[in-house]
């Protein structure tokens, strides 16, 4: 559940409760001076701007948005999340409709503002009581508006900051080396310009190998999406802004909130078994390799790399594998380095004026920019590079297969096939899949309530049930919370929950209840 | 004691005598009753409006056009005019203004019936 100050939940518990909201948008996406931890060399009008903050400031890169405030024009919002099943990246996704009478947020009109009605502007919703309101959402609108003229209204649909991450394309290539899920996430998120108070990333329980991302090859939801699913953990904005990630077995074990017939509206089971007892994993491993030649062009090839007399060429040196690392080229032939040698066109041996300006590791090149300050062209006619590759260790893909005998005799089989490079061993596999099987092998209501809501309620969030025979901890898999026609109508979606006390070294008793983890 | 209702809006004000009753104030709740599943009640609460309302039996062509020409301006002007009743403790309140169909009842283009109702609200973009 969200902060929030003392008296909140009797006002949301309460007979009648003054419902309070906020709609801030940032039409203009003009910087708020009075926050001044911003470095402001990023934004683009038309762009999606993730700026970097400073140390130790609990305010989020969105804050720094100057917004106004249109709560008087909100006709109603609803914000949605939800788990995708059985592990995810969640996204929030937002409507709302604003009083459009005077043509306010009519595109290519009179509007003083008419000019900023254009996708992708900062908004952020808030739901509460009286004078408190909690933050419910923090995206960019989607698209143009919807303007109805007959009805006076304009509509926006928003997605989170996250979402619009995913889409984004990498903007630093990285070559790591066994790192956790977290090590990862932290990585991308860096280069996107976030700081680590942005985000909230718990120890990954999945460590990869070998990674490698090549910048604009990928987007960060190519990257993120699989890692995700190899850690069976969960990743999302919080309504405050925050990213969070939460490795597998990270789970709460304890209630936060209550629901009973006096503030349950309704309750029904929902057609969903979300059962698996047949986990398969496929995975095509890679491991990095020590120091090695890992491209050579000889004096015999006949292939031409010509350096123009006091001018430059980038030579495009194709690699087998990604690799880790490779060490800059050094002129003559050396051992155990990498190096080249250049020759003139007749064959005669160079002896200096050729050096490597620049170079770029790509996934299946290695170019480097070669100049030649001789006053004759030259050719590159040998290359020798030393490096670490990431190999793939097995000819065939790596098949993991698991299956819990006495959910498929009681359920039949129900099955779940993943295919992940970044699942890299058979205990990582093994791992994922008893995960996933302890979870989801026996069946578990699934139900969705209208409650009395509680805009503090957050997804993910363990709630007590106690209505006729729904009765125990359900965790929240969706939620969705919505203002129309002055009611705050929330919805959540819950699955029955069973906690599960993990053994922690130096905590748990030896044979004592807690379960070892997978 | 004598109330009168005055109407004010960016082109002027202007004061009319309520010489009939009844001056009529109707609550308006914003809010929504919830029932819950053991059969009690919750209550989700915006605010409280007010909705004034009175008829003049009879007005003369110029006294309604004085009238008709707040109304008008709403969709003129793109703002709601406001609305003062002395001794009812409603100050320069900002209301939607609605009013009935128009009926003449002799050459003298006096008006029969006229009922006019505002409904308290607050000025949007102000």
């Amino acid at each position: 559940m969200q902060t929030r100050p003392t008296g909140f939940d009797t006002f949301a518990d309460g007979d009648v409760r003054p419902l309070a909201w906020g709609v801030l948008i940032s039409f203009t996406k003009e910087y708020d001076d009075d926050i001044t931890f911003f470095t402001l060399d990023t934004s683009v009008l038309n762009g999606t701007d993730i700026l970097a903050t400073e140390e130790d400031n609990p305010l989020q890169a969105w804050d720094k948005y100057e917004y106004a405030d249109f709560q008087e024009r909100l006709l109603g919002f609803s914000v949605e999340r939800e788990l995708s099943f059985p592990y995810s990246v969640v996204s929030a996704i937002a409507d709302f409709t604003l009083n459009n009478y005077d043509k306010y947020f009519t595109p290519h009109g009179d509007s003083p503002i008419a000019e900023y009605i254009i996708p992708k502007r900062p908004v952020r919703l808030l739901q509460g009581f009286r004078n408190t309101t909690l933050p419910q959402f923090v995206g960019l609108t989607q698209g143009m508006p919807e303007v109805s003229e007959t009805d006076a209204t304009v509509s926006f649909t928003a997605m989170d900051f996250l979402t619009q991450i995913y889409d984004m394309p990498i903007r630093e290539t990285e070559a790591m080396q066994n790192v956790r899920t977290d090590e990862v996430l932290a990585v991308i998120f860096t280069q996107f310009g976030l700081a680590p108070e942005q985000y909230d990333l718990g120890i990954g329980r999945n460590t990869i190998k070998f990674l490698f991302f090549e910048k604009d090859q990928l987007t960060a939801g190519d990257v993120i999406r699989p890692l995700m699913q190899a850690e069976g953990g969960m990743l999302w904005l919080s309504e405050e802004g925050v990213i969070i990630f939460r490795p597998r077995l990270e789970q709460p074990d304890t209630s936060v909130y209550t629901f009973d017939d006096d503030n349950i509206v309704s309750c029904d089971v929902v057609d969903e078994d979300q059962i698996i007892n047949h986990v398969i994993i496929t995975t095509d491993v890679r491991e990095v390799q020590e120091y090695q030649t890992v491209y050579a062009k000889k004096t015999s090839d006949t292939t031409l790399d010509v350096v123009p007399a006091s001018g430059s060429y980038v030579f495009k040196a194709d690699l087998q594998d990604p690799l880790l690392a490779v060490e800059e080229p050094v002129y003559g032939e050396l051992a155990d380095v990498s190096w080249f040698t250049a020759a003139k066109i007749d064959g005669s041996y160079v002896a200096s004026g050729v050096t490597i300006s620049s170079t770029e590791l790509k996934t299946n090149t290695y170019e480097m920019t070669i100049a030649n300050s001789n006053g004759f062209d030259v050719n590159i006619n040998q290359m020798n590079l030393w490096g670490q590759p990431a190999k793939r260790i097995s000819v065939e893909p790596i098949i993991y297969e698991n299956l819990e005998t006495d959910s498929v005799a009681k359920y039949e089989d129900k099955t779940l096939e993943i295919t992940n490079n970044f699942v890299q061993d058979i205990s990582a596999a093994r791992s994922l899949a008893l995960t996933i099987l302890d979870e989801y092998s026996e069946y578990a209501d699934i139900i969705e309530m209208e409650v009395k809501g509680n805009p503090a309620v957050q997804l993910s969030d363990i709630v007590e049930v106690d209505y006729n025979q729904f009765d125990g901890l359900y965790r929240i898999i969706g939620i969705k919370n919505q203002l129309q026609d002055s009611q705050f109508t929330q919805i959540l979606k819950c699955r029955g929950y069973n906690p599960r006390d993990w053994f922690t070294l130096d905590q748990s008793i030896l044979d004592g209840s807690d379960n070892l983890a997978p | 004691m004598a109330y009168n209702l005055t109407l004010t809006d960016s082109t002027g004000t202007d004061t009319l005598a309520l010489t009939e009753v009844p001056l009529t104030t109707t609550p308006l709740e914003i809010a929504t009753d919830v029932q819950v599943l053991s059969g009690n009640l919750y209550t989700d609460f915006v605010a409280q409006k007010r909705i004034w309302s009175h008829t003049w039996a009879y007005l003369s062509e110029d006294e309604y056009n004085v009238i008709k020409g707040y109304y008008d301006r709403q969709f003129t002007l793109y703002e709601y005019p406001q609305l003062t009743i002395d001794d009812e403790g409603v100050d320069l309140v900002t209301v939607r203004m609605s009013i009935t169909p128009k009926n003449i009842i002799d050459d003298c283009g006096n008006v029969q019936d006229v009922t006019v109702s505002f409904r308290e609200t607050g000025q949007l973009g102000s």
